[in-house]
């Protein structure tokens, strides 16, 4: 029952109402459109002191670049990264989810939320969705046990790694780190090799592009350097194309003024947290 | 025909035919590239992208798409290589026979023509290829002729094609064919200002397409002869 | 098993089967039944038989999916024709400018290739500085737009206070992943001011939510590429508001002349911290 003081609240997750209607639609031949990918190079590494996470910036709908400076490493908890290849939506909403997750968890216990934890909490999300959830991801963290890189498949399956990569040009990265990755880097020479192994997805996959970013997680805190490197930018244009003012023939023009009324200022007080209790 | 009789009424019995099944080869691969031509009253600019693609790799970076079949004709293709190097074998062949046979070498209608023909020769197995072909035409004035991979011919004086020439051909409409615009007097085309817009259009396409990139090559037919430079474009 | 997901999630493959091959399987696949359905005929001795599964309404059905375009099969290559996204067609644009931002939209709704009417609205005024168009199914548009209006109000009521543009695009981006499964055929645009800097913003969104936050223009509709094309070329940051007007109409105008299905006038919103201009202008009609 929907009254006013006691609104229905809505179920939470997904909503599959209009499945049925949509499914009528591609019955009767018309196609089902595609999300934006991010077609990427997302790379890890462990090095001496902590993880380095590394990623591209270009998002792709089928052949055309939808977001040149799409930002692909997200932030989970203050320990913790997660880069995210796939469908877009997804990379991102999966890791919003688990990062209020861990923060409620990290409240709840007080303590630096292994990365573990996370891993286990995304794992779990994604096998209940049976892939159709289409996140690839690579999870970096710092905690008690040291540094730690995971990386875990849209359907579930994870991996405990000291190096790896995922999306389109993971081959291209996957063949620098092959090539130069050995234990207990130091730390510039570890940046170095996530930048080229991005790099190395930039230049050689397609759906790859833009700029290099990086974020470095140690014990002592977290870098995130965006961009570190551009690995490409825009050409110079020849010649502007700016209009003279009347080239465009306008047929009506109604201009809205915004007035504003009123305008009251409230100051909060600061009070003291009542500890009393 | 025990088939027939068993069931009495004289028609096969109730069976599923099996359905066609289509073959996973395909003959086709699409190596993207694009191709403008922009033509003026005594030269013509054409220039493609340098880069030859598939699926999300690059097969190399500096590959010329643009076939010189006489002093006066550039042909510029993109789509299937393979076919493009088919084909362009056997105009340069044909343009030959066609010396050899006149003692003179085809304009550039007569090639744009002669194209036309080879494409709709293989209406039913077509070139999957997107031909621009420009050129000076008798009166040495600069022409374009744009095709579909079927023989469609269209003779137009400013022409984008391949992967990227829905990006570039809005602003050849703007800029060179002056569309939608108040009190602006259509200037002559120069060939400074071609190859302005030529460089610009392709800068443009090359951050939003990712088959177009690398680099472009340029080609300036005058009557003098073909000038060839090239321009940079990013490598991502 | 974890092996086969590697291989498939790694290599991301695209079959690309041109149109005009798919237009010879076509052909040929009419001719095979037609073939075994002449022979089916001979042995019965009876006319056409009744009992072959496969009729020849459903050889047309499937193959109404594999369609053929006489012209230039590469160089066209936008939406699919027949995707659900393209089936009322329309162009949407978005850009900066210095302390103003401008919204953009064609003013056709038509059904496929018919053109219905010349003055549907696109572009929605939530705030009076947050404007949101949603490019895509007509019905997806308004449903969108209605509910998005429902939980703005609530968030007004609640809050007491103007939404910020950024807030308002989370805001459209949870209403649209909530139904990641079943989406709603729409892929919006949002600009707008800060409502306490009036810093300019823009945003667009796949149709499942996946935010881009670009820091110069923004596209949407059935013809993104074209639109793609006139923005990179013509956009200049720091634009004065009525240099924003000429370059944004510009944009969107060559761009849907190059596209059947969008176009038949359109309509600019310059957004300026103390007004809003509003202005339709002259196009082809064809």
């Amino acid at each position: 029952m929907t009254s006013l003081l006691a609104p229905e609240i809505p179920s939470p997750g997904f909503s599959f109402d209009l499945c049925q209607r949509n499914s009528a639609l591609i019955k009767k031949g018309f196609a089902a459109p595609k999300a934006v990918k991010t077609g990427t190079t997302i790379a890890g590494v462990v090095y001496k002191d902590g993880v380095i996470l590394g990623g591209d910036t270009r998002a792709t709908e089928d052949t055309i670049v939808a977001d040149k400076y799409s930002l692909k490493i997200h932030y989970l908890a203050p320990n913790m990264y997660c880069c995210g290849a796939g469908t877009a939506a997804d990379t991102e909403m999966t890791t919003e989810m688990i990062a209020s997750q861990l923060e409620l968890h990290r409240l709840n216990t007080g303590r630096i939320v292994p990365v573990c934890t996370a891993n286990t909490l995304i794992k779990q999300m994604l096998f209940r969705y049976q892939g159709h959830i289409g996140a690839a991801l690579i999870l970096g963290g710092f905690d008690l046990d040291g540094p730690q890189l995971y990386c875990i498949y849209p359907h579930g399956s994870t991996e405990k790694l000291k190096y790896t990569t995922m999306g389109s040009g993971s081959l291209a990265a996957m063949a620098v780190f092959e090539s130069r990755w050995r234990p207990d880097l130091p730390e510039e020479e570890a940046k170095q090799l996530v930048a080229d192994a991005i790099r190395a997805g930039v230049f050689n996959d397609l759906a790859s592009g833009s700029n290099v970013d990086l974020c470095v997680i140690r014990k002592t805190g977290v870098d995130y350097l965006r961009p570190y490197d551009t690995a490409c930018v825009k050409g110079e244009r020849q010649i502007s194309y700016r209009y003279k003012p009347g080239t465009t023939a306008v047929l009506t023009k109604t201009v809205q003024p915004i007035i504003v009324e009123e305008e009251t200022v409230r100051t909060i007080q600061h009070e003291a947290m009542d500890t009393s209790a | 025909m025990a088939l027939l009789t068993e069931n009495g009424k004289g028609c096969l019995p109730d069976y599923e035919v099996q359905g066609a099944k289509k073959v996973s080869f395909s003959p086709y691969s699409d190596n993207g590239g694009s191709v403008v031509a922009l033509a003026g009253d005594d030269f013509c600019v054409i220039a493609a992208d340098t880069r030859l693609s598939t699926g999300f790799s690059i097969y190399t970076r500096e590959q010329d798409k643009l076939f010189p079949l006489s002093n006066t004709t550039i042909l510029g293709c993109s789509g299937c290589w393979c076919d493009t190097l088919t084909l362009t074998r056997l105009l340069s062949a044909r343009m030959q026979m066609y010396k050899h046979e006149h003692q003179k070498e085809m304009t550039t209608p007569a090639a744009a023509q002669m194209l036309s023909i080879m494409l709709y020769h293989k209406r039913f197995f077509p070139y999957y290829v997107s031909n621009i072909l420009a050129g000076l035409d008798e009166n040495g004035k600069g022409c374009i002729y744009s095709y579909d991979p079927i023989g469609h011919c269209e003779k137009t004086t400013y022409r984008a094609g391949g992967s990227a020439g829905a990006l570039l051909q809005p602003l050849l409409d703007n800029q060179i064919g002056y569309k939608n615009q108040e009190g602006v007097t259509p200037a002559v085309l120069t060939q400074e200002k071609a190859v302005a817009i030529l460089k610009d259009v392709f800068t443009s396409a090359a951050e939003r397409d990712i088959y177009t990139g690398d680099g472009i090559s340029i080609k300036i037919i005058t009557k003098d002869g073909i000038k060839d430079s090239s321009f940079a474009l990013r490598k991502d | 098993m974890a092996h086969s997901f590697v291989a498939k999630y790694r290599l991301r493959a695209k079959s690309d089967v041109p149109e005009i091959f798919q237009r010879r399987n076509r052909d040929e696949l009419s001719a095979c039944i037609r073939h075994r359905a002449d022979t089916a005929a001979q042995l019965t001795g009876s006319g056409w038989p009744a009992r072959v599964r496969i009729t020849n309404q459903e050889i047309a059905d499937s193959c109404s999916r594999l369609r053929f375009e006489s012209s230039s099969a590469i160089l066209d290559r936008m939406y699919d024709p027949q995707s659900i996204l393209a089936y009322n067609g329309g162009a949407v644009i978005a850009m900066k400018g210095k302390n103003c931002v401008a919204i953009a939209a064609d003013r056709r709704f038509g059904i496929q290739a018919q053109t219905i009417m010349c003055d549907f609205q696109k572009i929605f005024e939530m705030e009076p500085h947050l404007f949101i168009s949603l490019p895509g199914l007509a019905t997806d548009t308004q449903t969108v737009m209605e509910r998005l209006r429902f939980r703005l109000n609530l968030y007004e009521l609640k809050e007491n206070r103007k939404i910020h543009p950024k807030t308002f695009t989370a805001m459209v981006s949870n209403l649209l992943y909530e139904k990641r499964f079943g989406p709603y055929f729409v892929e919006p645009i949002i600009a707008g001011l800060d409502p306490v800097t009036f810093e300019p913003f823009i945003c667009n969104m796949d149709l499942i939510g996946s935010r881009n936050m670009a820091e110069d223009f923004v596209v949407g509709g059935t013809c993104t590429e074209q639109l793609y094309g006139m923005c990179e070329s013509l956009y200049e940051p720091d634009l004065e508001p009525n240099e924003l007007f000429e370059t944004i109409s510009q944009a969107l105008v060559n761009a849907f002349d190059r596209d059947a299905i969008s176009g038949w006038g359109a309509v600019v919103y310059i957004i300026e911290k103390d007004k809003v201009t509003k202005r339709t202008i002259k196009t082809r009609m064809d």
